[in-house]
């Protein structure tokens, strides 16, 4: 399973410092955050440093219905040449529009030195019974028709999807049932799955997408459409990646602020409020979260298996780590889970692999509670509960 | 199957089938064996029931579906499909009753039904090349935008012929037919064995495809290996039947017969997955996959 930077403000060296190690194996760029220029810039700077890097660039055609609101935040969005807001029956009306857009996302990412091209897409906001979901399909079609009329080219589709619609089961299962049986089906897939927080508390992702039925449901895409010859990419997934490659996940992203770690459309929109630098954060395997620095030290006296015996628990010892080592320590963390919950080629062995941890992080946060840890254990625990129903979701709707 | 027409009534309707003798009956359909043009042929008589609401519309749709799916029958290439007799397809009144007349090819060897019923199970060339026919039928149909929706044992003959080991009968017709009483006013369905559980679904039918077809072959196929259908059991009532195949996951196949490799068995059971998407959608790669298992 690939692992990707999930591209974002304050990039700083943390791309070329990553590929450089080999902690990931590209970068999804964020055209909110670069112009066409910069972003070209960036592209080639990062393949002359990394030259079997897969080089993306998620064309974010899913905010466009921002475009016009007082409190947009849209950032270097509106200077790329696809963006341009079309209504809905438009799109739906007049196919040339969705050739146009696709055309306009895909060859700039071309000029751009993409080596992975990311098809535009609309956001799925509630079910995938609407007419966002009958866009995205059309969307789909059209990338796929791009991709086949520029031989040479890797053209992913694109699903960005709120949680609702993985809520409703019945529809859900049609669309997959009917995106499955396209004649013409892309070959790979970036896959986004939102939620309406932008970030979760306590270093866990957002409570309302860590539900059961929620996760189970993004597993089953993933599964799918790995069955029927469709690679998935999935964008925002941070430490929800080892369940998504427990069921059969190409790849995940994660950034490294929250905003990139998980998908929320409010992140193209200004909120209120006095913002505050983020705590630095160790990912821990055992307790699968991530922890503050103060936590780390204090549960590493009293249980074994806390610190992840990785390279880069070195910038946590005896100090605090910058913001470059930290997110060096995510990837190497999500990395190696990774490995445990993807690697077996069975699928029954990686979803027990998936069990064992759980269960692992379980038993390290009971203890914990006994130790006198229990400031907010009921909500982790209730996460990882979450994660174990998900993992039987799952296998219901696997048919396993 | 009502109103079956005698053999001679229907020889004197049909002249050009000589020496003409009924074989069999189901659905709507006899059959009967003749010699036209001086080859053997199975002649096909299908009934014609009286439009319920007396509507010409109803029953000139009905024969429009029947003529368009033996024009299928025509332009297939398919080894692995019976093909047309002499005898095209004509509508003949017979004791007051219509019917549908057409003719196929006489092909040698007994179903698959009677395999299971009365043969040792089979190995694995047998199973392959059933696997290999049964889907590249299903291609072949797909490319046209077909669905067969009526594959099953008694609709598969294994020949014994070396360039085509199984034929598969009756393509689409029965389904068509069939399909009108299963659905129409006439209450629950009637033989849903070998049914994709999405058939059961009315609304269902907007995104029909190939998939279900595969879930029918599947399920012959474990049926022909197994000698055992997945789902249905002995004296059982059809409402717990149907419950099965909408609900519970059959064993798989391997725990019937751990002698077959392990791929085969793989391949059968993701063939009778209840959601179309975790079955095959590439038949291309799948009968490569068939293909490759020894």
């Amino acid at each position: 399973m690939k692992l990707y930077a999930q591209h974002g403000h304050g990039a700083g060296d943390k791309l070329a410092k990553g590929l450089a190690e080999g902690l990931v194996d590209g970068v999804i760029f964020s055209p909110r955050y670069l112009s066409p220029a910069d972003c070209a810039a960036a592209a080639a700077e990062l393949r002359a440093a990394a030259p079997q890097a897969d080089i993306m660039i998620d064309p974010e055609y899913h905010a466009t219905p921002v475009v016009g609101l007082p409190n947009a935040q849209l950032g270097h969005l509106e200077e790329w040449p696809h963006f341009r807001p079309v209504q809905r029956t438009r799109l739906l009306t007049d196919p040339s529009e969705v050739r146009r857009i696709v055309d306009a996302a895909l060859s700039v990412q071309q000029r751009c030195g993409a080596t992975v091209l990311i098809a535009p897409s609309v956001f799925i906001p509630s079910s995938f019974d609407s007419m966002e979901g009958a866009l995205a399909l059309a969307f789909l079609q059209e990338s796929v028709r791009w991709g086949e009329e520029s031989p040479g080219t890797q053209v992913l589709g694109t699903l960005v999807v709120h949680r609702d619609a993985l809520v409703n089961q019945a529809r859900f299962l049609e669309f997959m049932n009917g995106l499955t049986g396209m004649p013409d089906r892309p070959a790979g897939m970036y896959l986004v799955i939102g939620s309406d927080n932008s970030s979760g508390s306590g270093g866990m992702p957002p409570d309302d997408l860590v539900q059961p039925d929620v996760l189970a449901g993004w597993m089953y895409m993933n599964l799918v459409l790995g069955l029927n010859g469709c690679d998935v990419t999935n964008g925002f997934s941070d430490i929800l990646m080892p369940l998504l490659g427990a069921a059969g996940a190409a790849a995940g992203a994660a950034g490294w602020y929250s905003n990139l770690r998980s998908f929320c459309m409010d992140r193209y929109l200004r909120t209120p409020g006095v913002r505050k630098a983020p705590l630095l954060r160790y990912l821990s395997m055992t307790l699968l979260r991530r922890i503050d620095v103060g936590q780390r030290e204090a549960y590493a006296d009293l249980l074994g298996g806390v610190s992840n015996d990785l390279a880069y628990d070195g910038a946590y010892e005896g100090r605090e780590p910058d913001r470059t080592e930290e997110m060096m320590q995510t990837w190497e963390a999500l990395r190696a889970l990774n490995g445990r919950a993807a690697g077996p080629a069975d699928i029954d062995e990686r979803l027990a692999a998936l069990g064992v941890m759980v269960s692992a992080a379980e038993m390290a946060w009971a203890q914990l509670g006994k130790e006198g840890f229990t400031r907010g254990l009921e909500a982790v625990l209730g996460y990882l509960q979450s994660l174990r129903e998900a993992i039987q979701g799952f296998r219901a709707l696997a048919e396993l | 199957m009502e109103h079956i027409p005698g053999a001679q009534a229907l020889a004197a309707a049909v002249p050009l089938a000589q020496g003409l003798t009924y074989v069999t009956a189901g659905g709507f359909k006899a059959m009967y064996r003749a010699v036209v043009d001086g080859r053997p042929e199975a002649v096909k008589a299908v009934y014609l029931p009286p439009d319920v609401d007396d509507s010409a519309d109803e029953r000139a749709q009905l024969l429009a579906r029947l003529t368009r799916e033996i024009g299928i029958l025509r332009e297939s290439a398919s080894p692995f499909v019976a093909k047309l007799g002499r005898i095209s397809p004509t509508q003949v009144a017979i004791a007051g009753h219509q019917y549908l007349v057409y003719s196929e090819e006489l092909l040698p060897g007994r179903s698959v039904r009677e395999e299971i019923r009365f043969a040792p199970r089979p190995g694995m060339d047998d199973l392959r090349a059933l696997a290999v026919a049964l889907v590249s039928v299903i291609r072949d149909l797909a490319v046209g935008g077909h669905i067969h929706r009526d594959i099953k044992p008694d609709n598969v003959i294994r020949t014994g012929l070396p360039e085509r080991p199984f034929v598969v009968l009756d393509l689409g017709i029965a389904f068509k037919v069939a399909g009108t009483q299963l659905t129409g006013k006439g209450g629950p369905p009637g033989t849903p064995l070998y049914m994709a559980p999405e058939l059961f679904n009315p609304e269902y039918k907007q995104v029909l495809d190939y998939r279900s077809d595969l879930y029918s072959a599947g399920v012959t196929l474990y049926e022909y290996a197994a000698s055992k259908h997945p789902l249905a059991r002995r004296d059982e009532d059809a409402f717990t039947t149907l419950y099965r195949i909408l609900r519970q996951l059959p064993g798989p196949l391997a725990s019937h017969r751990p002698d077959l490799p392990p791929p085969f068995c793989g391949i059968v059971d993701r063939c009778i997955r209840k959601q179309p998407a975790l079955r095959y959608s590439d038949l291309g790669a799948l009968l490569a996959s068939l293909e490759a298992i020894r």
